[in-house]
């Protein structure tokens, strides 16, 4: 169940991403061919990317909220 | 702090270790082989015949046998390795959504230069002081200039030769 808070609801968001993101590179370090690489920088890496820009995200917009008030 | 090493450093760490074994892998002779159009080269890698340039140097261990085709498809020069690499992903993107020829129709990129032969063989004597690089003062300068092939002038000509395979007698060892 996601958090209200936003701040919280995007962390989460971004850890379970990153999760996701270490189970398929995972899958893919178990896998031998070129389809395997490609899964692992593609696809991992994707969701990598999004999760720590999303967690970057959610720092900063926090931060802007914090400073406008 | 907790969060920044969950959700930043731990997921750096992780992608950049496997992205290092991976490429580590992508070395391997396992893996290139591992394309179906690329059996047939894989078998001249057996082929009993020391004529066979890749299958005497992979079977004679001139090369690393489980980096075989890494060691004299990549390129000795600056970013040769990134170079091998995109040449891997535009192979993977013929394979999957071009049309990929027939095994025998495969051709290099650019001509074989003598740059990859001469990383190992330079200065070993069989090379520098081997009768027939001898026979002629001006063959080792050209060759070293890349001016004469060590592939193609005639001399080392037989290297995959995948069209012959079936009448060929193969090497049973090194497993």
């Amino acid at each position: 169940m996601l958090s209200t808070d936003p701040l919280e609801r995007k962390l989460q968001l971004s850890g379970i991403i990153l999760i996701l993101g270490l189970v398929v590179e995972a899958m893919c370090l178990l896998g031998h061919g070129p389809i395997a690489f490609m899964l692992f920088v593609g696809l991992g890496g994707v969701l990598f990317a999004i999760g720590i820009l999303l967690y970057l995200h959610s720092l900063v917009s926090a931060n802007v909220g914090t400073s406008k008030q | 702090m907790t969060a920044f090493l969950a959700l930043f450093a731990l997921p750096f760490l992780c992608f950049g270790m496997g992205t290092s074994s991976e490429l580590e892998h992508a070395k391997s002779t396992e893996f290139c082989l591992s394309c179906h159009i690329m059996e047939p080269y894989g078998k001249s890698l057996r082929v009993d015949d020391p004529q066979h340039l890749a299958a005497a140097h992979f079977q004679n261990h001139r090369v690393p046998a489980n980096e075989a085709c890494y060691t004299c498809h990549t390129n000795y020069a600056m970013f040769g390795g990134v170079k091998a690499k995109l040449g891997g992903l535009r192979h993977i993107y013929v394979y999957y959504f071009g049309t990929p020829p027939a095994p025998e129709n495969i051709k290099l990129y650019e001509p074989y230069n003598n740059r990859e032969c001469l990383h190992c063989h330079a200065g070993a004597r069989s090379f520098e002081e081997g009768v027939v690089h001898t026979a002629d003062p001006d063959l080792i300068p050209a060759l070293k200039a890349n001016k004469t092939s060590c592939v193609s002038s005639g001399c080392h000509a037989v290297v995959h030769d995948v069209g012959s395979l079936k009448d060929a007698k193969f090497w049973k060892g090194g497993d």
